[in-house]
């Protein structure tokens, strides 16, 4: 690995009203914040490729619909020995408009600092609470690196049709690991003999499923929920869920957007090496996938998404949050564990499952 | 001169003795056959009162019969009647507890419920806990060994 390039820029950013600086440019609102998290460490294989392909078709497809939006990318705690993610990206996607992005590189010690689990390798929800916090646009979506959006997806963005107080998901329809999409185009994507098994349905009321993949929700009510768990800081695995739980027991609604978006199976995909820890759960690298996701939910802190980490800009759109023990919540703060609220009308807040 | 003469005292209403001795023999034969003609019909209306008398005996006879039938089957219904009731007040009293344990049912499924939530958040807590003292138990292994210069 080639060393890492040092910072370009090294100036204090000041912090907005809410103490958290956001990197945003321009001062016209966009409609949607796009959150992504990743960092340099070969995730999948060859994640870097999967990510430029995936952000470029992503970023071409809303500029064709003149979508207003903005990409909010966590590099959450990047290995040392490799350079950032953000350096690659840069040099690599030049044709992308680096005004609609800010970049956020997240100091290591943050996640040694908030891990419950030294199993697991990355706190993916925490990372993508530091970008919806520091979000901009009306609406705001938490997906992944390696997540096409759907055509119908798009249409709904760019016809302004999404409402506050929904949440919106999107089924995942995963592509087939062997095919080869060096150049990937809607022909690919929405051929059902790429399909890897067959289209899969959502289901109320949670509608979850790849919750990861695609989380809408408009960035006030995200803010009012405060983003994803981030008091269970043990497992990856049902967090995004649980932010569905959490979402309906404080009154908002989920809804299916009406299409899917599409996945690429890669090597380390969950759906493909989940078997690999049965009966040896709590080993797993997401964390113990038996936690009662769907039976709790948290109460946040008011610093959640690092919001009191101190922030400097060290290169253009890029951001380092710098570690400090005042940005930390609490290892353990057991009376942020709740139980869902019941609504009238609503579904059964939560249901046991035995570990 | 005689047919005349006849005529004229048939006025006044004397006739001949033999046209007399033939009416009076025309009248008994009449009063007879009247006579013979009532006893059969009277004899004839005795035998159908006769038969009507039969029948009514008969019919008397099976409606005693049916009488005493419809005693006996409403002495039967009337003791089923009773077992029914004994069956219906027991199963009102069935009923009743059943009621009763539904309600207790429903009520044990909802601390059930509840329980199960709250062992839910314990467990989760527990999560932390575990994870929590984990960490901290990592942390001091690594700054006690930094201490004491042994390898970590």
């Amino acid at each position: 690995m080639p060393a890492r390039a040092p910072p370009l820029r090294s100036s204090p950013v000041p912090q907005s009203e809410h103490g958290v600086t956001s990197g945003a440019r321009s001062t016209a609102q966009p409609l949607i914040s796009i959150v992504l998290t990743g960092r340099n460490d070969g995730y999948g294989g060859d994640f870097i490729a999967r990510f430029h392909r995936t952000l470029s078709f992503n970023h071409r497809q809303l500029v064709a619909r003149q979508i207003a939006h903005e990409i909010l990318f966590v590099e959450w705690a990047p290995p040392g020995n490799a350079p950032y993610l953000f350096d690659l990206t840069r040099r690599a996607l030049a044709d992308i408009d680096w005004g609609v992005v800010s970049w956020y590189i997240v100091d290591p010690r943050y996640h040694a600092a908030l891990s419950l689990n030294p199993r697991l390798e990355y706190l993916e929800f925490l990372a993508k609470n530091v970008a919806v916090r520091r979000a901009r646009g009306r609406f705001v979506l938490t997906t992944n690196c390696d997540v096409y959006m759907g055509r119908h997806v798009l249409d709904v963005m760019g016809a302004r049709s999404l409402r506050p107080a929904i949440v919106y998901r999107a089924p995942r329809f995963d592509i087939k690991f062997a095919a080869d999409y060096s150049s990937l185009d809607w022909d690919v994507l929405e051929d059902p003999r790429n399909l890897e098994g067959a289209p899969k349905q959502l289901k109320p009321p949670f509608m979850g499923g790849g919750t990861g993949d695609f989380v809408l929700l408009d960035r006030p009510s995200f803010h009012e929920i405060r983003g994803f768990n981030e008091v269970y800081r043990a497992a990856r695995f049902g967090i995004d869920h649980n932010v569905l739980v959490k979402a309906l027991s404080s009154g908002l609604a989920i809804e299916d957007i009406g299409g899917p978006v599409y996945h690429i199976n890669h090597v380390g995909s969950y759906r493909l090496t989940a078997d690999v820890y049965a009966g040896r759960e709590a080993e797993a690298p997401w964390g113990d996938s038996r936690w009662h996701s769907r039976g709790v939910v948290y109460s946040n802190p008011d610093t959640w998404g690092l919001a009191k980490a101190p922030t400097r800009e060290s290169a253009e759109r890029c951001w380092h949050l710098d570690f400090s023990w005042d940005a930390v919540p609490p290892l353990v703060d057991l009376k942020r564990v709740v139980l869902p609220a019941a609504r009238a009308g609503g579904p059964a807040p939560g249901r046991y499952v035995s570990k | 001169m005689r047919r005349l003469l006849s005529r004229l005292l048939e006025a006044c209403g004397v006739v001949t003795l033999r046209r007399y001795q033939f009416a009076i023999t025309q009248l008994e034969r009449e009063v007879t056959k009247i006579q013979a003609s009532s006893k059969a019909q009277l004899e004839q209306q005795v035998n159908e009162s006769r038969a009507q008398s039969k029948t009514l005996k008969t019919e008397i006879a099976d409606a005693a019969k049916a009488l005493k039938s419809k005693e006996r089957e409403l002495f039967k219904q009337s003791r089923r009647v009773d077992k029914l009731r004994k069956r219906v007040e027991q199963s009102d009293r069935h009923r009743a507890d059943l009621e009763s344990l539904l309600k207790r049912l429903i009520e044990a499924e909802q601390e059930l419920a509840a329980a199960r939530n709250h062992l839910m958040v314990v467990e989760v807590k527990l999560d932390i806990l575990e994870g929590a003292a984990n960490v901290l138990d990592a942390r001091t292994r690594t700054t006690t060994a930094q201490q004491s210069g042994a390898p970590v």
